[in-house]
């Protein structure tokens, strides 16, 4: 196996990452929260979404419909669990641990939901493209129609939201509401509608990224814990503040592990990941794009 | 339209901020409400906009009690507080500063908000030629024009300025006074200072409000207040 290939290889996986990163960074925006939850959310709109393949027999309904679910479920969470926490939370100890706590609590009773509704076992999830991979002057590429697919609607997805949160006012609410709320309320912006649309798109970016990798990875409660540790390890590499970096970091994240996995073996990823994690926050602790010095929380 | 605040008392936890204060801030004036760090000036800005809930009291502006409505909905009355510490967003250029301070009216009112952010820029010129860079790149002085200028997009007609004077160099402080004061006198809008500068406050305003503790301890004239060299001593410590 070439570099080439290696490198390849990891570009898809690692754009399901950015966009598992992407969904953190929005939350922890809005609310200074760590969605450990992320990964149930984005397990139950994809359960969804196969619900509805099942139904209709239509990957795109099902996508659309996973999106769907996402958005509304990340709304949900916002207005009926995570506001009231953030408000109560006010000491200094509890503004910190109390939402990472009822993160994982939610976490678990998603599962546990999921479990119920749709069964414990790992259930496949079908594609719309190919999943061999292409053949470039008559050698195989390890990068698949299916591959393409991803790394197309990843990079579609991140423009649509860079074009939002770049060229609209809702945008610019957004973004001020994420580093200077009380200025943001002062300016006459309803800041906690903005955090509810925080968690609706991350909820919608986990609906997305759930569907891409249900593929690979199959679809149980619990099957996308690996990858929300893979999506927070991609969004501290990127600095938890910097949406771009995050998407980069992600990117880094899936080349990185493919190329360690490609020459050590799979049994390095998960360790790598780590390593990398920990030498990122000892030598540039606020990320590849994160603000220098401390950020106001 | 007069802002009456009557009887309000307002509490952080066990502590009484601001204790029984009754005055008026008459319209199309400057009123400076002076006094020593931990008067509660501070505290009793963020009641009026609405950012924190006062014990008892009430606040009516224009005949309406504003002592229950949201922030957003007291910005929509014309009421908009800047507060202390140069408050902009850092993270954002000086020019989407400058949007913010009209985002919540731009549906209905785009062109407004435009002419509003040129007008801005026509006040203070040094934002014009820095509008593209990020706020945290300016100096204290232009961060304290530009959220000054934030909150002019919306066109107030209460506008409530917290300490714009506070770690600036004397020659920008006047300056920034002097702006406000020939702004004043052309939009007719009112303004509700607050200041430890008692001096440089009570040059540009008409009327003083003087705290001590929470209490309103004066209420007159602004050059009365500045003449009155026992009441200096006593509350003003000059």
């Amino acid at each position: 196996m070439n570099l080439i290939n290696t490198l390849i290889a990891g570009v898809s996986i690692g754009a399901i990452y950015s966009l598992i990163a992407f969904a953190l960074i929005l939350v922890w925006r809005s609310t200074r929260v760590v969605n450990f939850a992320q990964a149930g959310q984005a397990a139950f709109s994809t359960y969804v979404g196969l619900s509805f393949e099942k139904a209709f027999n239509n990957f795109w309904l099902a996508l659309l419909a996973a999106i769907i679910a996402g958005v509304l479920v990340g709304a949900f969470v916002e207005v009926v669990i995570v506001r009231f926490i953030v408000k109560r939370a006010t000491s200094a100890a509890t503004i910190t641990v109390a939402p990472v706590i009822a993160m994982l609590g939610l976490l678990g009773i998603f599962q546990g939901v999921m479990g119920l509704i749709w069964g414990g076992e790992y259930q496949a999830y079908p594609t719309a493209f190919s999943r061999d991979g292409l053949t470039i002057n008559g050698s195989q590429i390890p990068f698949s129609q299916n591959d393409l697919f991803v790394l197309l609607t990843v990079v579609a997805a991140m423009s649509a939201a860079a074009l939002i949160f770049q060229k609209t006012s809702l945008g610019l609410a957004m973004r001020a509401a994420a580093f200077a709320p009380e200025v943001t309320r002062l300016s006459g912006i309803r800041v906690s509608r903005i955090r509810t649309l925080g968690w609706a798109f991350a909820g919608g970016a986990g609906g997305l990224a759930g569907v891409l990798v249900a593929p690979t990875t199959f679809i149980a409660p619990n099957s996308f814990d690996l990858l929300l540790v893979f999506g927070f390890t991609a969004a501290v590499i990127g600095g938890l503040d910097s949406l771009i970096g995050g998407v980069l970091g992600g990117l880094a994240l899936g080349i990185g592990l493919s190329v360690v996995t490609g020459y050590l073996g799979g049994s390095y990823t998960f360790m790598t990941a780590f390593v990398l994690l920990i030498v990122v926050l000892l030598i540039r602790p606020q990320g590849i794009l994160g603000a220098r010095g401390a950020r106001r929380a | 339209m007069t802002l009456r605040v009557r009887g309000l008392t307002i509490d952080h936890g066990a502590i009484r901020a601001i204790s029984n204060a009754t005055f008026n801030v008459p319209r199309g004036s400057i009123t400076a409400i002076i006094g020593a760090n931990g008067a509660g000036k501070s505290t009793l800005l963020r009641t009026i906009s609405g950012l924190k809930r006062a014990t008892t009291g009430s606040i009516l502006w224009d005949e309406i009690s504003l002592e229950h409505l949201q922030t957003e909905q007291i910005v929509r009355r014309g009421i908009i507080h800047v507060p202390e510490g140069r408050s902009v967003v850092t993270e954002l250029t000086v020019h989407e500063n400058l949007m913010l301070g009209g985002v919540w009216r731009l549906r209905a009112q785009k062109e407004d908000v435009a002419a509003a952010i040129e007008e801005v820029y026509q006040l203070f010129p040094r934002l014009n030629e820095r509008k593209k860079q990020r706020a945290d790149t300016l100096s204290g002085g232009e961060r304290q024009m530009l959220a000054i200028g934030r909150g002019l997009i919306a066109r107030p007609q209460l506008l409530l300025l917290d300490e714009p004077s506070l770690g600036l160099a004397p020659l920008v402080v006047e300056q920034i006074f002097h702006t406000l004061s020939e702004l004043q006198g052309k939009t007719g809008m009112t303004i509700l200072l607050v200041e430890q500068n008692a001096m440089s406050a009570l040059r540009i305003a008409s009327q003083g409000i003087v705290l001590d503790q929470g209490r309103v301890v004066i209420a007159d004239n602004a050059r009365a207040i500045m003449n009155d060299t026992a009441l200096r001593h006593a509350y003003l410590g000059y």
